[in-house]
């Protein structure tokens, strides 16, 4: 398999701090590479920055054989980044919302597909014309889902997709990212609940100290702990730094 | 362009929303019927006020007084009242006053006739005494109004009873005006004013100098507000995240936001401009027009006169988005908006009460430099044919409007955006927005 994301010695300083300190990693087409680590680690940083969000400070970043510092623009049109805890504008109704959205990728038909696709993923049902401040917390996320997917990405970066949902809305987005990277859709995805990241990663990065200290696949990196689950692999890596 | 149009119609989607505008309408509404309620009032003050005379007797100076009383009220002869009371007994006077509807009551002495004739022939005593008693009067500022109209009838009485005491004596009505000074003539920003006092000119032009100033500094701390707001709101939901991720320039972006911005800015101000037109016409009732005086804009004039208020429109957006961008969330945006207020309201009141060119020419800087300064100035300058100001003022906010949008493409293309400002030894992140530090291709 191809690369979809290729990162090289990527370094970010906020002044004096360095926030990520030459991680380098790679992600394969149709694969799901898990972020973990630490709060303040610099997971949301290095997203961020392949992202096109944020400047690199050093190092580079490659989408299917682009380079950010080259190609921002191209890059842009390959990924689909959906951050932390994000909203949608609260006076649109869902459907107002994906249809501005999708205005970024395409004009008339075109366009009109990648909204019904959008709520189709998003599915919720009548309420996809209420106003976006009326819905709940799960109802918001399937629809950020659904933006991020329909206007069917090759890159998809997902940051704390699950984080607040209740068990069902959090099986059933994890359900969305599986079914989209089985429809060749590269995935890196952060994620604080090594549950989900076991479940859905085929390879995992960790990063600590905004250095990358760890990557394999689930199975892989349980095994050279020698423990039963990604968590533990979590806790001793933790602790050898 | 069509990303630029789906930019446009969201940020119009966001600020023109139904509370928005239903309170602009309301603002505007009450404005109107504010200022249709002060007209009311000053045509009221300016109808003659019913009057009562208490006087005794038919002859001499008496009648001489009473004819005045209704040659002057001859508009309105139903207006005079003549009065029963006692001329020393104030409580029956207010009392029969009050039970008439009487606003004003003259009131003649039991010796006027007497007293003006010992006047005439010794030069001494008080002269005919009229003592004048007003009832349920008014304590707004057109009360004053109805005290000139009864000033003014006063001297007509005393005039038409000089004329006839030297009627009298073999003397004409001439010698008692052997000087007059029927016609000003007030030069006034370089150019001559016949027949007009300063007094005219300055009321004439008294609606123009309230409306523009109180307009832009309303328009300009309004959408100063809604863009700061709507900055620290994407923030807050991670929206602009969202957005800047987009496959669409960053110039796009920023300009979808300040034309989006600026069309509810100008639709806001369309609106106002319509509720203040009414209240500030109101305030000028009674005034010299400007027509009367040839202070008139003619096309070319409005064009100027739209393409300054849009410059400054754009310049305001732009210091709001450029303040947008260190905001955190919607609580911290709504600090921000006191910078916007505050260089707003300075040349408001610099320019309601003082002449611009009688400034030291410090001030006269200050206020140059203050971007809004210009749009309030602009329709006077314009009728007074202030040139310099007008091109130097229109230059002056295309450099500033274009450095503004300049400034906040860069932070937009630049970390601060998601990151705020971060101290650092030697080269800061505000160094960065204007170095080529950034992704090339945004």
């Amino acid at each position: 398999m191809a690369d979809a994301l290729v990162v090289k010695g990527l370094s970010k300083s906020f002044g004096d701090r360095l926030a990520v300190d030459g991680v380098s990693f790679s992600v394969k087409e149709g694969e799901i590479f898990g972020l973990i680590g630490p709060n303040g680690a610099g997971k949301t940083t290095t997203l961020r920055m392949i992202s096109t969000l944020l400047t690199m400070t050093s190092g580079d970043i490659w989408v299917y054989g682009k380079s950010m510092r080259t190609d921002a623009d191209y890059i842009r049109r390959c990924i689909s980044y959906l951050p932390e805890d994000a909203g949608a504008y609260k006076d649109l109704t869902g459907r107002a919302y994906l249809k501005f959205m999708a205005g970024f990728f395409a004009n008339g038909e075109e366009m009109e597909n990648i909204v019904d696709k959008g709520i189709g993923i998003a599915d919720l049902g009548e309420r996809i014309d209420s106003k976006v401040s009326t819905y709940s917390k799960g109802m918001m996320r399937r629809l950020l889902i659904a933006r991020a997917i329909m206007p069917s990405p090759r890159l998809a970066i997902l940051d704390e997709i699950t984080s607040g949902l209740d068990v069902m809305n959090a099986f059933e987005i994890r359900d969305v990212v599986r079914t989209i990277a089985k429809g060749g859709v590269s995935v890196l995805l952060s994620s604080h609940n090594m549950f989900e990241v076991d479940q859905l990663c085929d390879r995992i990065g960790m990063i600590d100290g905004g250095k990358m200290i760890l990557t394999g696949s689930p199975s892989e990196l349980k095994e050279r702990y020698k423990v039963g689950t990604v968590e533990e692999v979590f806790i001793k890596a933790a602790v050898k730094r | 362009m069509n990303h630029l149009w789906n930019l446009i119609r969201k940020e119009l989607k966001e600020l023109l929303t139904p509370a928005s505008v239903i309170s602009i309408i309301v603002v505007a509404l009450l404005f109107a019927s504010l200022g249709g309620a002060l007209s009311s009032e000053v045509e009221k003050a300016e109808a003659l006020p019913v009057i009562g005379v208490v006087s005794y007797g038919t002859a001499d100076h008496y009648r001489t007084a009473l004819d005045a009383i209704d040659a002057y009220y001859s508009s309105s002869p139903g207006s005079v009242m003549t009065m029963t009371s006692d001329h020393d007994d104030a409580e029956s006077i207010i009392n029969e006053m009050k039970g008439s509807g009487i606003s004003v009551a003259l009131v003649f002495g039991a010796s006027y006739s007497d007293d003006i004739d010992s006047f005439v022939s010794t030069g001494t005593g008080p002269g005919g005494v009229i003592e004048i008693y007003w009832c349920e009067v008014s304590t707004g500022v057109f009360g004053a109004i109805s005290a000139a109209i009864v000033s003014d009838l006063i001297d007509t009485i005393n005039h038409v009873t000089a004329a006839e005491i030297v009627g009298t004596i073999g003397g004409t009505a001439a010698m008692l005006t052997p000087v007059s000074s029927p016609k000003s003539h007030t030069s006034f920003n370089g150019k001559m004013y016949d027949g007009y006092t300063p007094s005219d000119i300055s009321g004439a032009l008294q609606s123009q100098s309230l409306l523009m100033p109180i307009l832009m500094m309303i328009i300009i701390t309004m959408i100063g507000s809604m863009i700061i707001s709507s900055m620290g709101n994407e923030k807050e939901n991670k929206t602009l995240e969202t957005l800047l991720t987009m496959p669409v320039k960053r110039t796009t972006i920023v300009s979808g936001k300040l034309i989006g911005a600026a069309i509810a800015g100008l639709i806001f101000g369309v609106v106002y401009m319509a509720g203040m037109y009414v209240y500030t016409n109101s305030m000028s009732a009674g005034s010299l027009s400007l027509n009367e005086l040839g202070l008139t804009l003619g096309p070319a004039d409005w064009i100027i006169v739209a393409a300054v208020i849009f410059l400054a429109i754009l310049s305001a957006l732009g210091i709001c988005m450029i303040l947008g961008a260190f905001v955190k969330n919607y609580k911290a945006a709504q600090t921000l908006t006191l910078p916007i207020s505050v260089l707003a309201m300075i040349p408001m009141f610099v320019t309601m009460f003082v002449d611009f060119n009688t400034l030291p020419a410090v001030l006269q800087a200050v206020l140059f430099a203050i971007p809004f300064t210009h749009p309030m100035m602009i329709m006077n300058n314009l009728m007074l044919g202030d040139m310099f100001m007008v091109w130097a003022g229109l230059g002056y906010l295309a450099v500033f409007a274009l450095v503004m949008i300049y400034i906040t493409v860069r932070i937009y293309n630049s970390d601060i955006l998601l990151t705020g400002l971060i101290r650092k030894r030697g080269k800061g992140t505000l160094s960065a927005i204007f170095r080529g530090s950034l992704l090339k291709t945004r």
